[in-house]
């Protein structure tokens, strides 16, 4: 009875940001990086129940789960695309992490970072290879 | 006016599950909610107490730290962050519900329903109606005080207020030693609360097998719980700062002082507001009668849960729920046995019990054999730190059948489902006794009461 999926084609790939292989999203912000789930994570988790983030001061490496999303089918971990340091999170998905499902590019992005090792940022994918990968698979 | 295969009232786990069952069944379902969807067991009841329980504990161990050979000097207790936890987790499991609901196309209704005819319900505010063929009535129970005294939601409080509070009282009150008191007291007395327990009964969680209770007794005054036995209470006056409470033991009156009390002696079903006078729906003592099958009175109108006044316990609400789901749609389901079901308590000890006590079988049964086999000489107790409590077997000495298994001490409530699942099935003790357990786990006391109730134990 779970909805359906979107075809790969209806996945929203904005092209002015840039993406992580293991489906997060990094976007500039002035001298941090904003970091979310790409629509394409959110529609395979279906509704989002509960989103656990880490604290304002915590570092992690690249590759490394920050935090998780629960929904009524799975818990699926939530990847650093780029090493740094958390400056800000957003508690209001917390709350409210339908915020997620309904704008997973813009109110429900999740850790304002301050990269740690700037790269990192030569490896994330454009818009276009995320949707290449996505086609792949 | 919308119509429905079925209308459940209230989203409990009493309603939901029902409510899931019945989709499944090939219905269309519409359940009428007031409040939160998971009703008292996932907002106000099972699931928050849990998760205060679980900060109880993690202070109990830090507490216990020097058993292992670790010390923490300075630690900070904070109420406020076990609280908003809670309240976390039960909005977690809400959403969880309500999703689940929509998966199953089951049409959610805000508001508060009662009768207009035997078929069709009004929903307030709204005024809107909604007929259905079957309705299920699962609209669960409010806490009873004590005659001549009100809840005030401040001084004198239900288990919904105390689970609202984001600081631990510095002294209480709780009148009723029952699983929901013990916890309140667990909970409290290791956030530093000075805990006073009043029960008119002569021991706690008196609904249990005596020698269980009794050792419960002896832990929560050793836990530093002031446990007033065989004691009732008279008079309750708010003042400015608190509460003065009179009880009286065999005549005596004593005078009590604290912050708040807390009354958890008992509840009353919500069947009020239903309009049950409409339809004609048959109640004792606000209770709905049914039979086997869920069926009140009148046909198609059926009742599960705490109103109809079982156990007053989750998952037997659930399972009253599938029952009247699969009665609906012409299964013929098979009936509960509720003396074995079981029932827990997680307190500071926690208590889990399935069939009779041995009181309760001396009476119905010529010959009764009875095995304690206690967690003392249990090796993973030991390395747990916790080697308390036992395990109690009560089987019938002629048909060799277990009659009821009683369980105090470490992680019980985990323990009891196998032993009450062969309590269910009629298992005999000689079946049992070649069951092998794995080691070393809690479970090897069930395996070592059984080998000792054939006359063969090996620890003991
Ligand atoms: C503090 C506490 C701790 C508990 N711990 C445990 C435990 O550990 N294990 C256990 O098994 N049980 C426990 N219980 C008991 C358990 O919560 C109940 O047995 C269980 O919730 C009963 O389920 P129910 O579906 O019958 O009713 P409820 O869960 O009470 O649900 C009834 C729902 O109906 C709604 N409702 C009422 N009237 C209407 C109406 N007219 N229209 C629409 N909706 C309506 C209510 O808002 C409510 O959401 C505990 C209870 C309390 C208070």
């Amino acid at each position: 009875m779970a909805q359906t999926k979107k075809r790969i084609d209806e996945i929203d790939i904005p092209d002015s940001i840039l993406y992580y292989a293991e489906h997060t999203w990094v976007a500039r912000d002035g001298e941090y990086y904003r970091i979310g789930i790409t629509d394409f994570a959110q529609d395979q988790l279906g509704e989002i129940i509960f989103i656990e983030l880490p604290e304002v001061g915590a570092g992690y490496r690249k590759g490394k789960t920050f935090g998780c999303a629960e929904s009524t089918k799975s818990v699926s971990s939530l990847y650093m695309p780029i090493s740094g340091e958390i400056v800000q999170v957003h508690t209001t998905v917390s709350d409210n992490p339908e915020l997620v499902n309904q704008d997973a590019y813009g109110e429900g992005w999740m850790i304002l970072i301050k990269p740690t090792n700037p790269d990192d940022l030569q490896e994330l994918l454009s818009a276009e290879s995320y949707r290449r990968q996505l086609s792949s698979v | 006016m919308k119509n429905f295969d079925v209308a459940i009232l209230g989203g409990g786990p009493g309603g939901y599950v029902a409510a899931v069952r019945c989709s499944q069944l090939g219905q269309s379902v519409a359940l009428i909610e007031k409040e939160a969807l998971g009703g008292t067991c996932v907002n106000w009841g099972c699931i928050p107490t849990k998760s205060m329980l679980k900060n109880a504990e993690v202070i109990h161990m830090l507490n216990c730290g020097k058993n292992f050979g670790f010390s923490c000097d300075n630690r900070v207790v904070d109420y406020g962050a076990a609280h908003s936890r809670s309240r976390q987790i039960a909005k977690r499991q809400s959403k969880r519900i309500e999703l689940l609901l929509k998966n199953h196309n089951i049409q959610i209704i805000q508001g508060q329903a009662h009768f207009i005819n035997t078929k069709v319900l009004q929903i307030q505010p709204s005024g809107e109606q909604i007929a259905a063929n079957s309705i299920i009535l699962a609209t669960g129970s409010k806490p009873r005080s004590i005659p001549g005294i009100a809840f005030d939601g401040e001084r004198i409080i239900t288990a919904r207020d105390a689970l609202q509070l984001n600081q631990a009282p510095t002294s209480v009150i709780i009148v009723g030693a029952g699983p929901i008191g013990m916890e309140f007291a667990s909970l409290w007395s290791r956030f530093g609360s000075t805990v006073t327990v009043v029960e008119m009964m002569p021991n706690v969680l008196p609904m249990e097998d005596g020698e269980i209770s009794r050792e419960a007794g002896v832990f929560f005054r050793n836990a530093d719980i002031a446990v007033k036995t065989a004691t009732s209470v008279s008079a309750v006056q708010v003042k400015e700062n608190g509460v003065e409470v009179v009880v009286s033991c065999d005549g005596l009156d004593e005078v009590l002082h604290a912050e708040k009390i807390l009354i958890a002696t008992g509840f009353t079903p919500n069947t009020s507001e239903l309009g049950l006078d409409v339809p004609g729906v048959k109640t004792t003592r606000c209770v709905i009668d049914i039979d086997d099958q869920m069926r009140t009175n009148i046909p198609g109108i059926y009742a599960i849960g705490d109103i109809t006044g079982k156990l007053g316990l989750a998952h037997v609400a659930s399972a009253q729920g599938l029952i009247a789901a699969e009665t609906i749609t012409g299964h013929a389901p098979q009936s509960l046995n509720y003396k074995n079901i079981p029932r827990c308590t997680f307190s500071a000890i926690e208590v889990a019990s399935a069939g009779l006590s041995q009181d309760e079988a001396e009476k119905s049964f010529p010959s009764v054999l009875v095995q304690k086999s206690p967690f003392a000489p249990n090796g993973k107790a030991l390395a747990l730190n916790e080697n308390i409590g036992f395990v109690k077997i009560v089987a019938d000495a002629d048909s060799r059948k277990l009659l009821g298994i009683h369980m105090i001490g470490p992680h019980v409530t985990e323990l009891i489902s196998g032993p009450a699942a062969f309590l269910s099935l009629g298992l005999t003790i000689d079946q049992l006794r070649h069951l092998v357990y794995p080691h070393p786990t809690l479970s090897e006391a069930f395996m070592e009461g059984i080998h000792a109730i054939s006359g063969h134990g090996v620890h003991l």
